[in-house]
């Protein structure tokens, strides 16, 4: 890896207070156009910018090639000449979606491919379903998602591609016999494609639970449910199973970051995939604390094993602590070498599917930093999540300081039958007109709360994360230190942000 | 304004004494001519024609806060709020507290930054 970080040029701190923090903005604005950070796009002109989208536009590709809107798998090198076939497929994602269609990805579009394809995120119901059903206006993207999904547990035999077509009820089957094979629903539940159904496929940890539960005693062998004259014989049933139980193996090793495909192959006997075997002997031996002789005799099947452990680690986490996680994820990189080292990978081997943080945090719960060095690679991912999830937070607090002050110097807050005047000194002349309804004057009321509110938030923001970078990150220089700071900065930021969302969820409608 | 630096040096520029805050509240007539004066000096001149009867508006001061940051402070608060709108000592309280904390944010900011 030959990637070296973009020139820092801003070294020179010093001057008033109005002067640092023009200072501190600007190193922000660098960062992003340098693509040492990557905030999600405002506007269709930064969207396509690839020297600070590169990384984003990588990972939006692979999305959509997995969904089947993009034919082939692009290559980092391939994002800058297909820079219009991006396009193209993602202005069909969001018709086929219900978005709005302008062809870029913006925080709308992004969180509804992330959704669809992510193994450890919910997805919104009110985005994709009415009531039980599938929305008819996102049916395709939907029916895209389980097609992949089915696919990556050995459910279907193929992603969808460019020639998708709607699937029917019988694309379910093999679903329904894991259903019943695995006890994952009552005796006769009939799926179909509704809330409870799709829900239940998307649940990965749901599937894990539902597998480790069929253990036998010994943790030797699989107990499953088999149904004579159900759908298959039976021993096309215990076939499918196996199926379904390595790829659901290869699923939870991926997150991890262990090299393995995700191909809807059926390897349960593992010694046909040399990668899935050095996985599995490395995951026992290292994750589970076995000899290596051990381990390799677990490794030469599937075993219950493996889930009962993945079980473990769901079941010691009462709820995933975000907070917790940046500040693990901070221990591990936080040296300049390491940060050099994440920002080196991550630009160059692109950020991957954004997902296995949750994994990552239970693992290092579960059996501390031990596990870490096969971990690397998703810790420097998660790095870079948790730097551009606080980038987004001071860069949105930024734009609100501005707005904030543009107001004041501009003088004026004008509401319906009310007025607000700012002296330069930010002296304030009310006026209301003496007929003024209640309503209006409630409004009115409201709208001076939510920018002082606003405000106020957003210079905490700004002002925790510029002390942190100047006067707790210490020792390090250059990029790092930046990257650094916004994640160390991060747990209490978002705090804050948790407040400023509250807050614009009670903004008045002016 | 493009971004933080330029916006905080037109604020910058602009305050002149961030230790006192002054809040008057009045309601009237004038409504028009108020959200389309231009600064608060235009407002103060609206009031005194008004004051001087050469227009038909009316204005009355129903509230006014004064306060130094350094304890001295009065309030003025209209005796008779008969015909005055039922919300305006609120939205006078509100205005208040709104210049404080904004005032406490700006300061707070620029406090961190001091080495």
């Amino acid at each position: 890896m030959e990637t070296k970080w973009p020139p820092y040029t801003l070294t020179d701190f010093s001057g008033t207070p109005v002067d640092q923090l023009g200072h501190f903005d600007k190193l922000l604005d660098e960062a992003q156009k340098k693509g040492v950070v990557s905030d999600l796009p405002e506007k269709e002109e930064t969207a396509y910018n690839l020297q600070d989208q590169q990384i984003r536009l990588q990972t939006i590709a692979s999305w959509l090639h997995l969904l089947g809107y993009l034919k082939k798998k692009l290559k980092k090198e391939e994002i800058k000449t297909d820079l219009d076939e991006i396009k193209k497929a993602v202005f069909q994602f969001q018709k086929e979606a219900d978005l709005t269609q302008d062809g870029w990805t913006g925080t709308e579009t992004w969180h509804a491919l992330q959704e669809l394809i992510s193994f450890e995120l919910d997805f919104k119901k009110e985005q994709w379903f009415e009531d039980n059903t599938i929305k008819l206006s996102a049916k395709r993207a939907v029916h895209r998602a389980i097609q992949l999904r089915l696919f990556s547990l050995g459910l279907y035999p193929s992603k969808p591609d460019e020639n998708f077509i709607l699937l029917s009820v019988k694309a379910l089957k093999k679903f329904n016999i894991i259903i019943q094979l695995f006890e994952l629903k009552p005796s006769g539940y009939e799926s179909s494609f509704n809330l409870e159904t799709i829900r239940l496929l998307f649940d990965q940890d749901q599937l894990v639970k539902a597998i480790a539960s069929k253990s036998s005693p010994d943790r030797r062998d699989f107990k499953l449910m088999v149904k004579k004259g159900f759908l298959k014989s039976g021993k096309a049933q215990i076939k499918l199973g196996k199926r379904f139980l390595s790829c659901c193996a290869k699923i939870e090793l991926w997150l991890l970051g262990f090299e393995v495909p995700i191909d809807g192959v059926n390897d349960y006997e593992v010694e046909n995939n040399n990668n899935l075997l050095q996985a599995l002997i490395d995951y026992y031996t290292y994750f589970q604390g076995k000899s290596i002789e051990e381990s390799k005799r677990f490794a030469k099947k599937i075993s219950p094993e493996l889930f009962i452990s993945m079980v473990e680690t769901i079941e010691n986490e009462n709820t995933y602590d975000e907070d917790d996680a940046s500040h693990l994820i901070l221990e591990e990189v936080g040296t300049e070498e390491k940060v050099t080292k994440a920002w080196e990978y991550v630009h160059t081997k692109g950020s991957s599917l954004w997902d296995g943080l949750k994994r990552i945090w239970r693992w290092i719960k579960k059996v501390g930093k031990k596990v870490l060095h096969f971990l690397d690679k998703n810790i420097f991912r998660s790095f870079f999540r948790f730097v551009s999830k606080a980038y987004k937070i001071v860069k949105k607090g930024v734009k609100i300081i501005v707005d904030s002050i543009t107001t004041y110097i501009k003088g004026h807050l004008n509401q319906k039958e009310m007025s607000y005047v700012f002296t330069k000194d930010m002296d304030t002349f009310v006026f209301l007109k003496q007929s003024i309804s209640e309503q209006n004057n409630k409004k009115a009321i409201q709208a001076i709360q939510f920018q002082t509110r606003a405000f106020t938030i957003s210079a905490q923001i700004l002002s925790y994360v510029i002390k942190t970078f100047l006067k707790v990150v210490t020792g390090v220089m250059g990029w790092a230190k930046l990257l650094m700071s916004l994640v160390k900065s991060y747990k209490n930021i978002k705090k804050l942000y948790e407040e400023f969302k509250v807050l614009m969820e009670m903004k008045p409608q002016l | 304004m493009a971004g933080l630096a330029d916006a905080l040096k037109a604020l910058n520029n602009a305050v002149e004494d961030l230790t006192s805050l002054h809040v008057q509240t009045f309601t009237g007539t004038m409504t028009t001519q108020i959200e389309s004066a231009k600064s608060f000096k235009e407002v103060k001149t609206l009031i005194e024609t008004e004051k001087n009867n050469k227009t038909d508006a009316t204005i009355e001061l129903v509230a006014e806060t004064y306060a130094q940051f350094d304890g001295d402070s009065y309030n003025f608060v209209k005796k008779d709020l008969e015909n005055v709108p039922s919300l305006a000592l609120e939205t006078h309280k509100n205005a208040v507290a709104a210049g404080i904390e904004t005032r406490m944010g700006l300061l707070k900011l620029f406090k961190d930054l001091i080495k």
